[in-house]
């Protein structure tokens, strides 16, 4: 608290007055003769206690009324309740908007960010002329450098009208971080700190207010200014996140997409009614519907919608729920896949027999009608190794190979070298010696020592290597045991970049991988080709009920043809990068960009297509040199944005600390907020309504102590 | 032409010196407010007749009952149920008392007694008279005869109230005095203990005593005008106490019309006629409850 006027308050001083008249100037009392003393003296102490105590509450009270006038003349005001720095310095006020679009909810004409920005704008007209000013938008970037952030109060109001929403799904508690940090360099100044928000439940989670606790604590005494845009009744229909059954099906492969439907009020409440939800594919330049489906919102089922018989090439569209809302936002998701043919594997085995099982395996000879195969598996001989085209297949898989000459090595290498991918299955056939000299080694990376007969079986400690990656989600149900290893080969030595994808039981290596020029090599230590027999390697393909065997080579197969490589959907804010055509010199493509706009870009072939402008939703194009180059890929804002669940403030308050945090929402509780922490609340009116109570008080007492007679 | 309530203000009573002339003014002045005359029935009026005994008068021998009966009879006359009236005035220091300077409570129990005498008398009643203070100081035999009134305020006009009193051993006393049953009227301000002066009033009722209690108090005394810081006095006990008099007067107040209220409460268990009076109020209250009583009796 402090004074405007402080002098004044030596007026206090006069309470000495009522003291003095009330201890000196005490009147001598008159005589009388009265004989009817007993009846007075009946009452005497009870009379007299509170007549002492009266004197003593009117003498309180006559003090009490000097002291206020005088505290009331000094203009008493009481400060600190959201400011920060020195009293006399500049002010420097940060301001964080959330720009998400869940504040594109619409009520009435005016969406949550149109009422931020009237209510910022109105706060920033507020701020004195040479107040220093840093918004910070919840979707921003923090490229540019803290400190030119900070402007002045006009230019902060420009650019806070200009806010557009962003799709970029940044923590809030990131913005408020960097608003912090911004606060933190202006020491010299007065700080304050406003959010701009919505005050959704999904918008300060408990990780969120967990960090904007953090970031208060590092300037302890600043108070975070929350004001509430969001709408209190409002009710929004949208759709989450996409899953799709695959980015890159195989030609022929239907398509199934899963979109879960989602109400959402603010008041929170159950869903209710029935949304139609439809499938839009692009064909030449068009969307066209594809397939709608009915959802049951009580049901929470998600939207299953499904399309088949896509063309080889990449394909987008967007699912989007019939009907408007006050959210447009989240009605609609994009979606991209790239459809292509039947993946060509050549398997390489001693024999033709040995190939059956894995190409069995990964394209089943009896599959049921309209199934497409993803994968062409053409089976070949080590003999035919040297005379076949490898650069026709995606991967070439050697399966219990014999000693190969080095040219056939030194092919392989370059194949490997040049993007291919060679997967070798060791197994009888194979010799250490022969195994382990240059050519060989240059593709396996691992020497062999012995064939150990150490019974064991396959136990990947962890599923976390991308070609075992997918059986993750089955690690508990695999019974690897069942399908115990005899014999497998011994590693004596690995070279440095040669993983180990699994082990087996007993420590082994069972499956390494490395990288080999921009290709990819597997190696197993047993085959997965081995015959039943009375003195098997294994029976990973000729135990009871093989299914973990499928699984892995189907695991393997898509690792090494480099299926989900490449990713084709996207959050908005992420970048997107994209495989280029190969060749030499410029590649020169065109990035259609969801708003019909598009740019042209130049960079070196060869290297990859990285996408950093994808803060907009939607599906984005990029074509090279005509139709030469094809590619695509789909952005979409965080699946939360829909909910619009609100937190309580009784709950934020918990959260933060009841000190440390203030929420408005209308002008007039702003105005207030800003008042009582930029000049504090003047005391003034308070203190002559207690003169005035304690005046009053005075006169009514005296008034009934010293009533009249009759 | 004044009005007859107007003969019966203390302070017009006040401007006549003499006693005599002030109790006929008051009486007189009642009398004419007064629609039917109060001395309907007390006639002396032949009553009853009665067997002559030895030690009565000679001369009230009915001559013609004994010409008609050959025996003694003496004739009853209405005078004899008249009633003998006693008026016991209190003559302590508090009695003295006037805050407006005009009329003692003194005055006024003397000017009421005067009046009361005046009216009895005119009605043949025998008056007499006690004073006390801490016991009885004066008394004067109860007679009817028109003497009476002159010795009976001659007397009162000498008489000076001073020092403390006991009403209580008074009371006794004079009950012990009493042959006959009588009217027994006491004028006093009650400024004592007042469960041993009930105690006394209802012997003095026991008796068999007719009892009007004229309660006499100093207008200030009802009222409690003071104000500011004064410092009173007991002119009977000397006692001095300082006291804020605004803040006490809503006590005062209570407490004395609680002390009142024990006596008018106490008194009508008893069967005592208790007439609460200031100095500042007329005369015809304590005259009329004289008179009701009266008839009561006759």
């Amino acid at each position: 608290m402090s004074f405007l006027t402080p002098a004044l308050t030596a007026g206090a001083l006069l309470i000495a007055a009522p003291i003095i008249l009330h201890l000196v100037m005490r009147r001598e009392p008159t005589p009388v003769v009265f004989p009817a003393l007993r009846f007075v003296q009946a009452r005497r102490s009870t009379n007299q206690t509170r007549m002492r105590l009266r004197h003593w509450l009117l003498l309180a009270l006559r003090c009490l009324a000097v002291a206020m006038l005088a505290l009331a003349l000094a203009r008493p005001v009481l400060r600190g309740s959201g400011l920060l720095g020195a009293d006399s310095g500049r002010l420097a006020v940060a301001v964080v908007v959330d720009n998400s679009p869940r504040m594109g909810l619409k009520l009435g004409d005016e969406t949550r960010l149109d009422r931020a920005q009237a209510l910022g704008g109105w706060l920033l007209e507020q701020l004195p002329a040479d107040s220093q000013v840093a918004l910070v938008a919840r979707g921003a970037t923090r490229a540019r450098p803290l400190a030119k952030r900070w402007g002045d109060r006009d230019s902060a109001a420009a650019k806070l009208m200009r806010m557009e929403s962003s799709a970029r799904d940044r923590p809030l508690a990131s913005a408020v971080r960097d608003a912090v940090d911004l606060l933190e360099e202006r020491e010299d100044d007065r700080r304050e700190l406003y959010v701009f928000t919505d005050q959704s439940a999904a918008a300060w989670d408990a990780e969120t207010l967990g960090e904007v606790n953090r970031q208060l604590d590092r300037l302890p005494g600043l108070k975070l200014q929350v004001v509430d845009v969001g709408a209190r009744q409002s009710t929004n229909r949208g759709l989450g996140a996409l899953s799709l059954s695959s980015a890159t099906p195989v030609k022929g492969e239907a398509l199934e997409i899963a979109a879960p439907v989602l109400e959402s009020s603010a008041e929170g409440g159950a869903a209710s009614g029935s949304v139609t939800v439809e499938l839009w594919i692009d064909q030449d330049g068009t969307a066209v519907k594809r397939s709608q489906t009915l959802v049951n919102l009580e049901s929470g089922d998600d939207a299953v919608l499904t399309v088949a018989s896509l063309e080889e090439g990449v394909h987008q569209g967007y699912v989007t729920i019939a009907g408007a809302d006050p959210l447009p936002a989240d009605d609609r998701r994009y979606f991209t896949v790239r459809v292509e043919p039947p993946r060509p594997i050549l398997l390489v085995g001693p024999n033709r027999a040995s190939t059956l099982f894995v190409a069995e395996a990964l394209a089943p000879f009896d599959a049921a009608a309209g199934e497409a195969a993803a994968y062409q598996p053409a089976r070949t001989t080590t003999d035919e190794l040297l005379s076949t085209r490898l650069a026709d297949y995606q991967s070439v898989w050697l399966l219990d190979p014999p000693p190969l000459e080095a040219a056939a090595w030194r092919r392989l290498d370059d194949y490997a070298r040049s993007g291919g991918s060679v997967l070798t299955a060791l197994g009888g056939r194979a010799k250490s010696v022969a195994m382990n000299r240059p050519e060989p080694q240059a593709v396996l990376g691992a020497r062999l020592e012995y064939t150990s007969r150490d019974v064991s079986y396959l136990s990947p400690a962890r599923y976390n290597h991308p070609s075992i990656a997918p059986l993750a989600p089955l690690a508990e149900a695999i019974p690897w045991t069942a399908f115990p290893v005899f014999k497998y080969w011994a590693i004596e030595q690995r070279e440095a970049g040669v993983s180990l994808v699994a082990p087996l039981a007993n420590g082994d290596a069972a499956i390494l991988a490395r990288t080999v020029g921009r290709g990819k090599a597997v190696t197993l230590t047993t085959p997965l080709s081995d015959p039943a027999s009375p003195d098997p390697w294994n029976t990973l393909p000729t135990g009871v009920d093989p299914w973990p065997f499928l699984a892995l080579t189907r695991s393997l197969a898509d690792y090494l043809s480099g299926v989900g490589e490449w990713r084709y959907n996207y959050q908005a804010g992420e970048p997107a990068v994209l495989p280029a055509p190969a060749g030499g010199g410029l590649l020169n493509y065109v990035l259609r960009l969801p708003g019909e706009e598009a740019i042209k870009v130049s960079q070196p072939s060869g290297a990859e297509i990285v996408v950093g402008l994808t803060d907009t939703p939607g599906n984005y194009r990029v074509e090279a040199d005509g139709q030469r180059f094809d590619g695509g890929f789909s952005v979409n804002s965080a699946g939360s944005i829909g909910r619009l669940e609100r937190i309580a403030d009784g709950d934020l308050r918990t959260a933060l600390g009841d000190d440390r945090v203030a929420i408005a929402r209308q002008r007039k509780e702003l105005a207030r907020q800003v008042d009582l922490g930029r000049v504090g609340r003047e005391l003034y009116p308070w203190l002559i309504v207690l003169v005035a109570i304690a005046l009053g008080g005075e006169h009514l007492l005296s008034n009934r102590f010293y009533d009249q007679p009759g | 032409m004044p009005t007859a309530e107007s003969y019966l203000k203390p302070e017009v009573i006040q401007q006549i010196k003499r006693l005599d002339l002030r109790a006929e003014f008051i009486v007189k002045g009642f009398l004419q407010g007064m629609h039917a005359s109060p001395f309907h029935g007390f006639s002396v009026e032949f009553s009853e007749h009665r067997k002559y005994t030895q030690g009565d008068d000679p001369k009230d021998i009915d001559w013609l009952a004994y010409a008609k009966t050959d025996k003694y009879f003496v004739k009853k006359f209405e005078a004899e149920t008249n009633i003998t009236g006693f008026l016991a005035m209190d003559l302590s220091a508090s009695m003295a008392y006037t805050y407006r300077q005009e009329l003692t409570k003194f005055d006024y129990a003397i000017c009421l007694a005067a009046a009361l005498t005046y009216l009895m008398i005119s009605q043949n009643d025998p008056v007499g008279l006690v004073t006390f203070g801490k016991k009885i100081n004066n008394s004067l035999p109860a007679k009817s005869k028109r003497q009476q009134v002159g010795v009976l305020l001659s007397l009162l006009a000498n008489l000076e109230p001073e020092g403390e009193t006991d009403i209580a051993a008074s009371l006794v006393q004079l009950t012990a005095m009493l042959r006959h049953a009588s009217l027994v009227m006491v004028f006093s301000d009650l400024l004592t203990d007042e469960e041993e002066v009930i105690r006394s009033l209802r012997r003095l009722r026991h008796g068999g005593h007719d009892v009007i209690l004229f309660h006499i108090l100093d207008e200030a005394e009802v009222k409690f005008p003071f104000s500011g810081l004064v410092e009173l006095e007991d002119p009977e006990s000397r006692q001095k106490l300082e006291i804020d008099a605004d803040g006490y007067r809503r006590d005062y107040t209570e407490e004395i019309n609680a002390f009142r209220e024990t006596y008018r409460r106490e008194c009508f268990q008893s069967g005592i006629d208790y007439v609460p009076l200031d100095t500042s109020m007329p005369f015809d209250r304590a005259l009329t409850e004289y008179l009701v009583t009266r008839r009561q009796r006759a």
